[in-house]
């Protein structure tokens, strides 16, 4: 039963990504300049040589365009690493550059600004993504 | 980036060590003697990897061998691929395609071991210290080369892109001397791989962003995951050891056995807890026959070699005649 109703989820998620207000994109876009751009790029391409670990031990700022890995991620998963910080998330001790936004940024805003995100990737990203979305709202209690 | 680490001289350095130096030293003429010199059919020379081919088990030791019988008896098996092996990696849906990863890189056989070309277009002049073909697609390909990371072919090693930095442990970078692809779901639209390192096991989703610790129950929650980790019973942890080798049945990729320097363990909960199984042996190396995953074997530097039929419960020594 979950997963007929993963599957109609995961039919219905790709309209709705559509459904998103240029307006909204369009703020995300500017969020994303200001906020984001300093250490995942201009263009979303992440810092030099970012599969490999700074002398600090941690993980340089990921692309998010399509060569990266943030359309692997869910929109709530997307959600709480730019809220919380992806330290938070991962707990265990894991130290991270990416800091939390929460109190910098409102909940709106931040969706605002991963629409953008998702806005710049190809159709079959998007879907993918969409998928693992709709995957994770069904396994949530 | 090669960041700070100790340099752990494993008990699988020291395999690798003594399989190189059986090779290195006796050439064919060697090999030949070495053949002679086991007339139980025993492999020659240190056993570094195992692996299962379509019910067939091979060992890479001094030459490959391989046993029609599930160990009881082993049959040389050509050279093999010319180099020390690290690690052999087969899957149930490619018959007869073995990859090896050397000390001098990546070997691949079409016809069940008999020859070997190379397979790594494009890796590090590097030695590997592990091979793992993914679990969902037998054509993704990953291997650990030393003091470098995760290398990943999505065309069944045509060509290879650098896919990850090496894990931390301990706040230091350690080498993966084991990988094993784990058909669970990551929760990132993908499955997980785990790599065996000098100080435990660490696991990363396919889409390669992140390590994490093995305790994790796999979904990223915001701290959720400190009480995920208490749950687990300390005593039921993995030791943060070298683990030399892991080894699964893709069918069945809840339980994992891993080779640690104690002997043999073994999770059924995807590797949040672990437990003993087995007579105490010296970093052994595993596989599991993914036509029976209840069937496993494990071999050691010391010569051991056991096998067990009922998943880890209790274990025949093959060795003795
Ligand atoms: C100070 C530098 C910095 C800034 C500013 C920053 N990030 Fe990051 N971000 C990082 C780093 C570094 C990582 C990788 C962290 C890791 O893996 O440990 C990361 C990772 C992420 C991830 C996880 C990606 C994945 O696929 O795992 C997301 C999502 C993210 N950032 C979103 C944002 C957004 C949205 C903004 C702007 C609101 C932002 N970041 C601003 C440094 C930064």
């Amino acid at each position: 039963m979950k997963a007929l109703i993963a599957i109609a989820a995961l039919a219905a998620a790709p309209a709705q990504a559509e459904e998103i207000s240029a307006a909204t994109i369009a703020q995300g876009r500017q969020i994303y300049a200001s906020t984001c751009a300093a250490c995942h790029g201009a263009d979303l391409q992440g810092q030099p040589d970012w599969k490999r670990r700074l002398v600090t031990g941690r993980m340089p700022a990921p692309p998010h365009d399509v060569s990266g890995h943030t359309w692997h991620h869910s929109d709530r998963d997307l959600f709480n690493l730019t809220k919380f910080g992806v330290a938070a998330v991962m707990g265990q001790g894991y130290e991270s550059d990416m800091p939390g936004f929460a109190g910098k940024l409102s909940d709106a805003e931040i969706r605002a600004v991963l629409d953008y995100i998702e806005s710049t990737w190809p159709a079959r990203a998007r879907d993918a993504q969409a998928r693992i979305t709709a995957a994770d709202a069904a396994a949530q209690p | 980036m090669t960041f700070s680490g100790f340099p752990a001289l494993s008990r699988r350095r020291l395999l690798v060590g003594l399989g190189a130096a059986a090779l290195g030293s006796g050439g064919p003429p060697g090999l030949m003697r070495a053949v002679a010199g086991t007339p139980s059919g025993r492999p020659a020379g240190t056993v570094t990897a195992l692996a299962f081919d379509q019910g067939k088990l091979l060992a890479a030791a001094a030459g490959l061998w391989i046993s029609g019988d599930a160990g009881a008896s082993f049959a040389p098996h050509g050279p093999g691929p010319g180099a020390a092996v690290t690690a052999l990696a087969t899957h149930p849906d490619l018959a007869g395609v073995i990859y090896a990863a050397t000390l001098a890189g990546l070997a691949r056989s079409d016809d069940a071991g008999l020859t070997w070309h190379s397979a790594g277009p494009g890796l590090p002049a590097s030695p590997l210290d592990a091979v793992a073909i993914a679990a969902h697609d037998p054509q993704t390909v990953y291997v650990a080369v030393r003091g470098d990371g995760l290398w990943q072919s999505s065309d069944g090693a045509r060509s290879w892109d650098f896919a990850m930095d090496r894990p931390l442990a301990d706040q230091v970078e350690v080498d993966v001397q084991a990988l094993a692809s784990v058909g669970s779901l990551s929760g990132m639209g993908g499955y997980w791989v785990f790599a065996g390192t000098t100080r435990g096991v660490s696991k990363v989703p396919d889409c390669f962003c992140r390590w994490s610790s093995l305790e994790d129950t796999g979904a990223m929650q915001v701290s959720g995951d400190e009480a995920g980790a208490a749950r687990i019973d300390p005593a039921r942890r993995l030791p943060h050891l070298a683990v030399v080798s892991l080894a699964l049945a893709p069918s069945v990729p809840e339980v994992l056995f891993a080779g640690l320097p104690s002997g043999i363990w073994k999770t059924t909960d995807g590797g949040s807890s672990w437990a003993a199984v087995g007579p105490a042996m010296a970093a052994p190396i595993l596989a599991v026959d993914p036509l029976d995953p209840d069937h496993v074997v494990a071999a050691d530097a010391g010569g051991a070699l056991l096998s067990s039929r009922d998943g880890g419960a209790t274990w025949a020594d093959l060795t003795a005649a």
